[in-house]
């Protein structure tokens, strides 16, 4: 037997000569080939066939592949890009549908496209010296192409194998980033503010605030939602079915 | 959705199945896979290692020098995490496959 374990090894070594792998490499892999080659051999009772009949099938498997060695040299380098399930359902559709969004908020800008105001009045209005209004800033091209970018979202989400929530969370992306940017501006106003002693009560502030929340955070995420919530209502009737 | 890699796949559901259960070396898993198989699914050592080797370098699966019980080193091959990882979603593909070919041939049938 060890003179047949030292010919399987020496036969596996030169069967690997040819390869880019490394002395290491080869070293290694020939005594792993050599093992399997050996325990094909000491096989054959359970097989139902002779000894020489069993050398000739594992000489035949050894010799199979021509290019074995650089088949086993390109397995050992693979180095595949890793994308975890959350990037693919999430981090990808949900960022790419935010750029697309911020691309055409940019195109209509730059194109010399104006915003139209309005002011929501809470209480009183524009002729009462206390009146309370929320101003509203709406860019109508970008709210139309809103629920075609979150039905994107969610459909790349869905493809990718997204559970619903993370469909939904795809296509409300843009909304994550633009509340976040509202928090931490307001975070900084506070503490710049603070430091500064000019600080903004949250009185003064509100309603710039919430006009800006509501123009670009809220209005848009139902603008959105026209668009994720066909998809994953026709998933729950999926399911149901 | 069944993913257009199935047939790679089919191997490698077959391997990571059968190295969910203990650690094997490179031939017991082999022909563990062929029994169990009924022969249908069958590696060679030229189709076997070099998925193996993948599958390491993927991260699916670790490898180490052990003795068997004869006393003769073997490199035995083991599920790491990520590797039970994949399983869960290339054995639910293959369950969707088998059940759409079944409609597939029960609607020929029909």
């Amino acid at each position: 037997m060890p003179d047949r374990q030292r010919d399987w090894r020496e036969e596996a070594l030169r069967k690997l000569a040819d390869s880019k792998l490394t002395c290491e490499d080869r070293d290694e892999i020939s005594r792993e080939l050599a093992g399997y080659l050996e325990d094909l051999c000491a096989d054959t009772p359970s097989r139902g066939i002779n000894e020489l009949t069993a050398m000739q099938h594992a000489a035949a498997e050894l010799h199979e592949d021509q290019h074995l060695g650089a088949h086993l040299y390109r397995a050992r380098k693979e180095k595949p890009m890793q994308i975890n399930d959350r990037t693919k359902r999430l981090w990808l559709p949900g960022t790419s549908m935010l750029l697309a969004s911020v691309g055409f908020l940019a195109i209509l800008q730059i194109a010399g496209f104006r915003p139209y105001f309005l002011t929501l009045w809470l209480r009183g209005g524009p002729a009462t010296p206390h009146g309370l209004g929320w101003p509203l800033e709406f860019y109508f091209p970008w709210l139309c192409i809103l629920p075609f970018l979150g039905a994107a979202g969610a459909y790349w989400s869905r493809r990718a194998g997204g559970g619903a929530a993370v469909q939904a969370m795809a296509g409300f992306f843009c909304i994550f980033v633009f509340l976040a940017s509202f928090l931490t501006t307001l975070l900084f106003a506070f503490v710049i503010g603070g430091i500064t002693g000019n600080i903004s009560t949250p009185r003064t502030l509100s309603p710039e605030f919430a006009g800006a929340v509501a123009s670009w955070v809220v209005i848009p995420a139902i603008a959105l939602m026209l668009g994720v919530l066909p998809f994953l209502r026709g998933r729950t009737q999926q399911s149901a079915a | 959705m069944i993913s257009p890699n199935i047939k790679r796949g089919s191997a490698e559901l077959a391997i990571l199945s059968v190295l969910g259960e203990r650690p094997l070396h490179g031939y017991e898993l082999a022909r563990r896979i062929e029994t169990r198989t009924g022969g249908a699914l069958r590696f060679t050592l030229a189709s076997l290692y070099p998925l193996l080797y993948r599958m390491e370098a993927r991260g699916w699966l670790r490898a180490s020098w052990d003795e068997t019980s004869a006393g003769r080193a073997r490199r035995y091959y083991r599920l790491t995490a990520a590797g039970r990882k994949k399983l869960a979603p290339l054995r639910k593909e293959w369950k969707e496959l088998f059940r759409a070919l079944g409609r597939l041939a029960e609607a020929h049938h029909a």
